[in-house]
């Protein structure tokens, strides 16, 4: 009996290892789609209503305030702390995904240092719809992969150590 | 009483020189009319006398200037892109920050800033006490530029404001009023309505259609549009308040673009300002 519960419990530990590694593609995917919706956000408030980026990062915290959990804080320091230094910090405090951050932070610079916002958030939102695409496919094609690779690879362990 | 925009000014320094030029005694603090940051060189104060080092700051470098454009456009240099391409931009306070450098070619602004000028504004309550009780004339102020203009005309704008005129401020550089956010960093009256942000002639015609003024006032008649929109006020009944830059009126009679203001007889006075060391004397001219 308890031989069994073993193999039970090792085919169900390497089962939810590989579902966690599925999971982990969609959280990719819907991290890029959140900067993709971000950078629109950024992109109506830069652009058309013509706020400044402290301006911008207030609204981003009234509309996603788990995202954006210390912008006040974040602002009171722009005086001492390049804002290129701050923005990195606060996409890095929005916990995205590499692939989702890093364009965000590129685009936060961009700004900030007088590159044309149009061309910046058009750059941005290439780069977030291109790793977007290539997430999808690869959830596509290797989230049930995983899975099953992980409930395959546990019942191998268990027949090597039964 | 002065209100003194040292602070406002000091807030848009990169770090090490603000820790510096923070710890200016007040004697040298109030007579600084600006800060001159240039590429390689040590940063200065400009004082009455002339241009002295600020101490304890080493030259400036790249990184200076372009932390002195990030904190007067907030990180926002796309959302002052106008008046960058005009070589300045107004900070909070109404800290109005000087831009130069090399020119990018089809109207892209300042690309490289090789120095920057950051004045600190005041507003000197009562320093257009002794016409407030006169029956205001359209009235011209003229003094050679850093002469005080720009702070007569706010106190004169705020005095009038207050004792019962309906005044329109265009306030095209943002600086006579300090707006920043839609609030105004200095008082300028009760009655006064303010157009900033746009050109001088087109907002002195706005004001002239929306706001019904009984005195207009703008600062720095710089342009023939200038011109032509203070004689169209003036043909509206509109007593105008103004600056120019000039040694007094002769010598605004002797330059092109005034000449029309003055055969016109647009303005009927002149206050001309003289600077002598720390002091401002006032002359009054008929026109």
């Amino acid at each position: 009996m308890t031989g069994w519960i073993g193999v039970l419990l090792v085919v169900a530990a390497s089962g939810a290892m590989g579902t966690s590694a599925s999971l982990e593609l969609r959280r990719r995917v819907r991290d890029l789609e959140e900067g993709l919706e971000l950078s629109g956000r950024m992109r109506m408030e830069v652009c058309v209503r013509r706020l400044s980026l402290p301006q911008v990062l207030q609204v981003l915290a009234e509309a996603y305030p788990r995202r954006f959990p210390d912008v006040q804080d974040t602002l009171a320091a722009l005086p001492q702390v390049p804002f290129r230094l701050l923005w990195s910090a606060v996409v890095q405090a929005m916990g995205l995904c590499p692939e989702a951050g890093e364009p965000l932070a590129a685009l936060g610079e961009a700004l900030s240092r007088g590159d044309e916002p149009e061309r910046a958030f058009a750059l941005c939102e290439e780069r977030l719809r291109a790793a977007g695409e290539r997430a999808a496919r690869l959830q596509e094609e290797r989230s049930r992969l995983y899975t099953a690779l992980g409930v395959a690879g546990g019942c191998l362990l268990a027949i090597v150590l039964w | 009483m002065v209100m003194d925009g040292y602070e406002g000014a000091l807030a848009v320094l990169p770090e090490r020189i603000r820790r510096q030029a923070a710890q200016v005694p007040g004697g040298q603090r109030d007579r600084t009319a600006e800060f001159r940051l240039r590429r390689g060189r040590f940063p200065a104060l400009v004082l009455p006398e002339g241009e002295r080092r600020l101490e304890g700051c080493g030259p400036v470098g790249r990184e200076d200037l372009e932390r002195v454009l990030e904190l007067a456009t907030e990180a926002s240099p796309y959302a002052t892109e106008e008046s960058i391409r005009q070589g300045f931009v107004t900070a909070a306070g109404g800290v109005r920050v000087g831009v130069c450098g090399q020119f990018r070619g089809g109207g892209g602004g300042i690309g490289t800033v090789t120095s920057v000028s950051v004045r600190v504004p005041r507003q000197i309550l009562g320093c257009a006490g002794r016409w407030a009780g006169q029956a205001f004339v359209s009235t011209l102020l003229i003094s050679p530029p850093g002469g005080g203009k720009t702070t007569l005309l706010r106190d004169y704008v705020r005095l009038l404001s207050d004792g019962g005129a309906r005044v329109a401020l265009c306030d095209e550089r943002g600086e006579v009023a300090g707006f920043c956010r839609g609030e105004a960093g200095f008082d300028v009256g009760e009655r006064t309505d303010v157009m900033t942000g746009c050109p001088k002639h087109q907002g002195a015609l706005m004001l002239l259609r929306a706001m019904n003024p009984e005195i207009l006032a703008m600062d720095e008649i710089t342009a023939p549009e200038d011109v032509a929109a203070c004689a169209q006020a003036a043909n509206c009944g509109v007593r105008l308040l103004a600056t120019a830059h000039g040694d007094g009126p002769e010598d605004l009679a002797a330059r092109p673009l005034y000449r029309p203001l003055l055969e016109q007889g647009i303005f009927s006075r002149a206050i001309v300002i003289r600077r002598q060391g720390r002091e401002r004397t006032y002359r009054e001219a008929a026109l």
